[in-house]
């Protein structure tokens, strides 16, 4: 039941972040990729859907998050 | 191989329209919402992927079977049952079959669960449990799950599991068996708990009854023997 919830919000949450940041006019990819990340989490830390091993895609996600940190922070400091 | 259910091919066709979805946005139309969106579809369906088909952990599966066969044990000694068990099925459901008293070969034609008197003979009937065999991937018969299946992949309870069959003798083979050997009444009766599962999934896949005859430790695997019976 939780995991059918999470696969059904999910999506959803997924589509409304990007209509909304799509209509404020947001074009970069890494402020859509670090919102979607954080609404992995949020939804995942709420609802705890049942995994079959380690969650390896919050793990992925969680990468390219610090990924694009880090990639701001540089640009931050040697501009 | 391992085979692909319904639901991880769902979860991996959405992944991959998801990277199709992403790659033509992002390097062809340039759209980064779109691309965005691609890799919102990739995550949804690798979602998917990552979801359980069964619910309950195999560990639970294990302790439920292990709890089963306490009490068995513990009715076998209090009925101070001589017999052997018959594995058999009806319909396609697996049913547990002890003579009380003696050991029987003869198998009666039905059996209400519980205790019951056919033809003389008292009999225990059960339905041998198999938590976790409800929903099996693929298959439409919910008792189909092989001895290997059931117990190696399904559940984990030994590193392998096979069965030979000679004439009218069917041996099984478990190798580093994780559940509890019954030292009690149990292991003369049916065996130890994955000689006794090990005769409800036999009997159910080759559609034969079968008797416990013994069982077996030897290099760390169980050796349950059976003898084939018609009905």
């Amino acid at each position: 039941m939780r995991a059918l919830l999470f696969n059904a919000i999910l999506p959803l949450g997924y589509g409304l972040i990007v209509m909304g940041l799509s209509f404020l006019g947001e074009s970069r990819l890494d402020v859509y990729l670090s919102l979607l990340t954080l609404w992995y989490f949020v939804l995942y830390l709420i609802i705890r859907p049942p995994r079959r091993t380690y969650d390896l895609l919050g793990l992925g996600l969680l990468a390219m998050f610090f990924y694009f940190v880090t990639l701001r922070i540089l640009s931050i400091i040697f501009t | 191989m391992m085979m692909l259910s319904i639901k991880d091919a769902v979860g991996l066709g959405i992944a991959i329209a998801g990277l199709l979805l992403f790659l033509t946005s992002f390097l062809i139309v340039q759209s980064q919402p779109l691309a965005a969106m691609g890799i919102g579809v990739i995550v949804s369906g690798l979602s998917v992927v990552l979801t359980p088909l069964h619910v309950a952990p195999k560990r639970a599966l294990r302790e439920s079977l292990v709890v089963f066969s306490k009490n068995l044990d513990a009715i076998l000694e209090s009925l101070n049952v001589k017999g052997k068990a018959i594995y058999t099925w009806i319909n396609s459901k697996p049913l547990l079959m002890i003579p009380l008293r003696s050991r029987s070969v003869s198998i009666p034609p039905s059996c209400n669960l519980g205790l019951e008197v056919i033809g003389g003979e008292p009999y225990l009937c059960l339905e041998p449990p198999l938590p976790g065999a409800e929903v099996s991937e693929g298959k439409t018969d919910e008792h189909a799950l092989t001895l290997s299946e059931y117990l190696v992949e399904r559940i984990s309870a030994a590193a392998s599991a096979s069965y030979t069959r000679s004439g009218n003798v069917v041996v099984a083979t478990i190798s580093y068996p994780k559940l509890p050997l019954s030292p009690g009444r149990m292991s003369v009766a049916t065996g130890s708990l994955p000689s006794l599962l090990a005769g409800v999934l036999i009997s159910s896949e080759i559609r034969e009854s079968l008797v416990f005859l013994e069982e077996r430790f030897v290099n760390n695997s169980l050796i349950a023997t059976f003898e084939v019976i018609s009905k």
